[in-house]
Order: C-alpha cells, then sequence, then structure tokens
C-alpha cells in the first residue's frame, strides 16, 4: 500500500514537468464501446493534428470507464498498446480499483504502462490545473 | 513566465476579433441527438442572460454527428440558431469530418449563415481552452 503511494507522487510530479505546447486531458467515466472507441479515436486525432512533440495526451479512466484498461476486457487491448508505446498515457483512479476489490476479491489487472493515480476526477482537476485543456467523449 | 507568455501571443494571434471578456465558455456538442443539442443552446442562452451580453463569451464548437445542428438545411432549430447567433453567441463547425459527409450525400455541406467554420474541431476546443475559455458539455 505504501509502495503504491510512493509511486503516486513519484508520478504527478514526472508528469507534470514535461512540458509540450499542448496539453490535454480526456476524461472517461461511462461504459460502452462506443465512448470506448470514440476517446481512443480523439485521442489519435489530436496526436496526429498537433504533431507528435507538440501535445502530451492524457487519457484518465474512472468509474465504469475502467473496463477500458482491464486486460481481460480484451476489446482494445493491441490499440491501447500501441498508443502508449507512441506515448499516450493512460491512467486509473485507485478510487474504483479498490470497488472492484471489493466487488470481485481481487484488483482487476490492467494493461502493461497504464498509471495510477488516487483519483480520476482528482487527477482531472490536478492536471487542469497546471494547464491541461479538458475533453470529454 | 514562458508559458504565460505564449498564453498571451496566441490570444493576440488567434482571437483579436473575438476579444477575451470577463467570462468565456465553450460548449462542445458532438452528438446527434436533439435532446443534447437543445440543452447546449439552453446553456448558452442561459449563461448569456445571466452574466449580461458584455460580459460573457459563448462558443458553439459542433463535431461529427453534432454538425447536424448547424447545417443549412436542418429543419429543427435553424430559427433559434439564427436569431442566438444575431444575439452574438458564436457558432462554429468542424470541417474535419465533412469529407465523409460529402461522399455520403454526394454534395457539398452548407451550413447556416453566420457559422463560423474551422479545421479540426478539437484542435479548436483545446486552442480555446489555452486562451481561457471554460469547457461544457452537455
Amino acid at each position: 500500500m505504501k509502495k503504491i503511494i510512493v509511486f503516486l507522487t513519484l508520478f504527478t510530479t514526472i508528469t507534470a514537468n514535461a512540458f509540450a505546447k499542448h496539453n490535454v486531458v480526456i476524461h472517461l467515466d461511462q461504459r460502452g464501446v462506443k465512448t470506448q472507441k470514440l476517446t481512443l479515436n480523439i485521442a489519435d486525432n489530436l496526436y496526429e493534428s498537433f504533431g507528435k512533440n507538440n501535445v502530451n495526451i492524457e487519457v484518465v479512466v474512472c468509474g465504469p470507464g475502467l473496463d477500458l484498461v482491464r486486460e481481460d476486457k480484451e476489446i482494445f487491448v493491441e490499440r491501447i498498446e500501441n498508443m502508449i508505446e507512441k506515448g499516450i498515457v493512460f491512467t486509473a483512479g485507485w478510487g474504483t480499483m479498490e470497488k472492484k476489490f471489493k466487488k470481485e476479491g481481487q484488483y482487476p489487472e490492467l494493461i502493461d504502462g497504464v498509471n495510477l493515480a488516487a483519483s480520476g476526477a482528482f487527477r482531472a482537476t490536478e492536471l487542469q490545473e497546471i494547464g491541461y485543456s479538458y475533453i470529454k467523449p | 513566465m514562458k508559458k504565460i507568455l505564449t498564453t498571451i501571443a496566441l490570444a493576440v494571434m488567434t482571437f483579436n476579433v473575438y476579444a477575451i471578456k470577463a467570462h468565456n465558455i465553450v460548449i462542445h456538442v458532438d452528438s446527434r441527438g436533439l435532446k443534447t443539442q437543445k440543452l447546449a443552446m439552453n446553456a448558452a442562452d442561459n449563461l448569456q442572460h445571466l452574466y449580461g451580453k458584455d460580459k460573457v463569451n459563448v462558443e458553439v464548437v459542433t463535431c461529427g454527428p453534432g454538425l447536424n445542428m448547424v447545417k443549412a438545411d436542418t429543419k429543427f432549430y435553424s430559427k433559434r440558431i439564427k436569431r442566438m447567433i444575431k444575439d452574438g453567441i458564436r457558432f462554429s463547425a468542424g470541417l474535419d469530418h465533412t469529407d465523409k459527409q460529402e461522399l455520403k450525400d454526394g454534395r457539398h455541406v452548407e451550413f447556416l449563415p453566420g457559422v463560423i467554420e474551422v479545421q479540426g474541431c478539437l484542435m479548436r476546443i483545446v486552442n480555446l481552452q489555452e486562451s481561457g475559455y471554460t469547457y461544457m458539455k452537455p
């Protein structure tokens, strides 16, 4: 538990320092394949239209939106892995993970490279306070 | 400091036509649903009414399926949108999806008079937020 908290703080400071020209946070809090696909399309679209060196994109998922980055859902796993390789950041809320733990008896397995934040809404707020633009699919 | 300077420069370059006022709001419509579109227009009207015309900038950015709202041949809200544009609320249409629609319909997409055509609606939303706009999604 302690380890995770240390990791969270580290992560927050690192991403806050690396500023590109444009910064965008995309906030997903719904389930449903259509919305999930739209989220990934928006991220890809912004990445292409601004150019890869000019934009920081972070996709924050919380609540029912967590399905997007779960490894056992298997719909977008490959696509998300490619996007993480390209430099698009994915973050999941820890609050949702804990709720899933209570419900299912174990923490859901996330795709490799997905970060954790204390809470999805908290992370979205934090990013907007340091200059990120917000988009909700 | 550098960031602030860049923001100011961007704001001056891009928006000298639309000066920044006390409150600036961008409303994002990306849905075909009439309910959502009505909600967006209600929000815009309410904000303008509450803050006062001189103190608020409202821009409704339509993307993808939301473009139906501002097309010239739309039947539903054309009168209201024309009235709102006269009142100073801006409507813009992201053109990045129209290519597909052109192919489907076989003719050029036309918008209501006064609607601003922009290249890339997502980029427009990000740029507006960078110059101080607040984001809203109905």
